[in-house]
């Protein structure tokens, strides 16, 4: 997703009925100058060479975003079938993965992986990250582990499992519990998915974000030849 | 157990800065890969491309999108905004505008 505006001017964007790489092509109807969606930059026409702001965004389950942002509104109307319209991340994991960084240093990590792994370690393009991924949303994201002159050493943290108390009154209804992770450098606490700090010496810190995105693994491919991809696809689950 | 706590989505959701793009990443792509690779597959605007598209509050979503239907979700300076994905796939692209920001979302 990108932010329309370059410089004083709002740009609007057709589509160019082009395929490139795998991927499609859009126009700007200001100038007519030609745009690669994945990069967001004009590759022909009088704005060759610009580019747009990336804005992040995530895929995830409806629930699970209206959830995080009550006060969200969303587009309604028709939908396609097929494919596009039975599309499940959950149903075709084997097929996505995390695409972290941006330009030519890039990599993928696969899903398959992520599910096996869910808070690993990696770097790219020199930086030190952690990729972390919440198999009941299927969603997945990453984070810089530098804070501030600390390198920060992630793990899983599994949530305990509900205990009954022996009290009777005690209700059984649990919340699924965020996914955690935690650190072995100060044994904090963490929100895996938001990278929030929430217990320990760090409580209160927040983990940067850096680019990562949801990528159909055999169309990264297409972009990305060069690019490291982490994980075999698995044909079952 | 203290993380049983509530903390599910309690704590600050804020997202955090991305980290900044850096402008001097060589180009993958030329004009000249371009011109020798790229297809015309259909007319332009072939997909109905969608401009400034109606939405609701998520609150009055009810039956329209299902809970575990895939969206892509974005939020810019504090304003959220959900595109279902099989929506999406009728379009492709979208020219929307989300608080002060002018954005596209494609798919």
């Amino acid at each position: 997703m990108y932010d329309r505006k370059v410089g004083d001017e709002v740009l609007s964007f057709g589509h160019e009925g082009v395929l490139y790489r795998r991927s499609f092509i859009m126009y700007d109807r200001q100038s007519e100058s030609l745009w690669v969606h994945v990069s967001g930059e004009a590759i022909k026409g009088p704005r060759k060479g610009q580019r747009l702001k990336f804005l992040p965004s995530e895929v995830t389950t409806w629930n699970d975003w209206f959830t995080r942002h009550p006060m969200t509104s969303a587009l309604v109307g028709e939908k396609v079938s097929g494919f596009m319209g039975t599309f499940s991340l959950r149903d075709r994991m084997n097929e996505f993965g995390l695409s972290i960084g941006q330009g030519r240093e890039v990599s993928l990590l696969r899903f398959t992986m992520l599910k096996r792994v869910p808070v690993m370690q990696l770097t790219v393009a020199k930086q030190e990250v952690v990729a972390v991924f919440d198999p009941q949303a299927v969603r997945a994201t990453a984070f810089s582990r530098r804070l501030g002159e600390r390198l920060l050493n992630f793990e899983t943290v599994l949530p305990e499992t509900t205990k009954p108390t022996g009290d009777a009154d005690e209700t059984a209804t649990v919340h699924a519990p965020a996914p955690l992770m935690g650190d072995s450098n100060t044994g904090s606490l963490w929100q895996r998915m938001t990278g929030h700090c929430i217990a320990g010496e760090l409580v209160g810190e927040q983990l940067d974000a850096v680019s990562a995105v949801a990528w159909m693994g055999k169309r990264w491919k297409g972009f990305f030849p060069d690019g490291e991809i982490i994980g075999l696809p698995e044909s079952g689950q | 157990m203290l993380w049983l706590c509530g903390v599910a989505l309690t704590a600050a959701l804020t997202p955090s800065a991305l980290s900044a793009q850096t402008e001097s990443e060589t180009q993958p792509f030329t004009e000249a890969d371009y011109d020798a690779n790229a297809r015309q597959a259909l007319e332009r605007d072939a997909f109905p491309v969608l401009d400034n598209p109606a939405t609701v509050m998520g609150r009055d979503v009810g039956a329209q999108i299902d809970a575990n239907e895939m969206v892509i979700g974005i939020e810019v300076n504090g304003v959220a905004r959900a595109y279902p994905i099989a929506v999406m796939g009728k379009h492709e692209l979208a020219n929307d505008e989300l608080g002060d920001a002018a954005i596209t979302v494609s798919w």
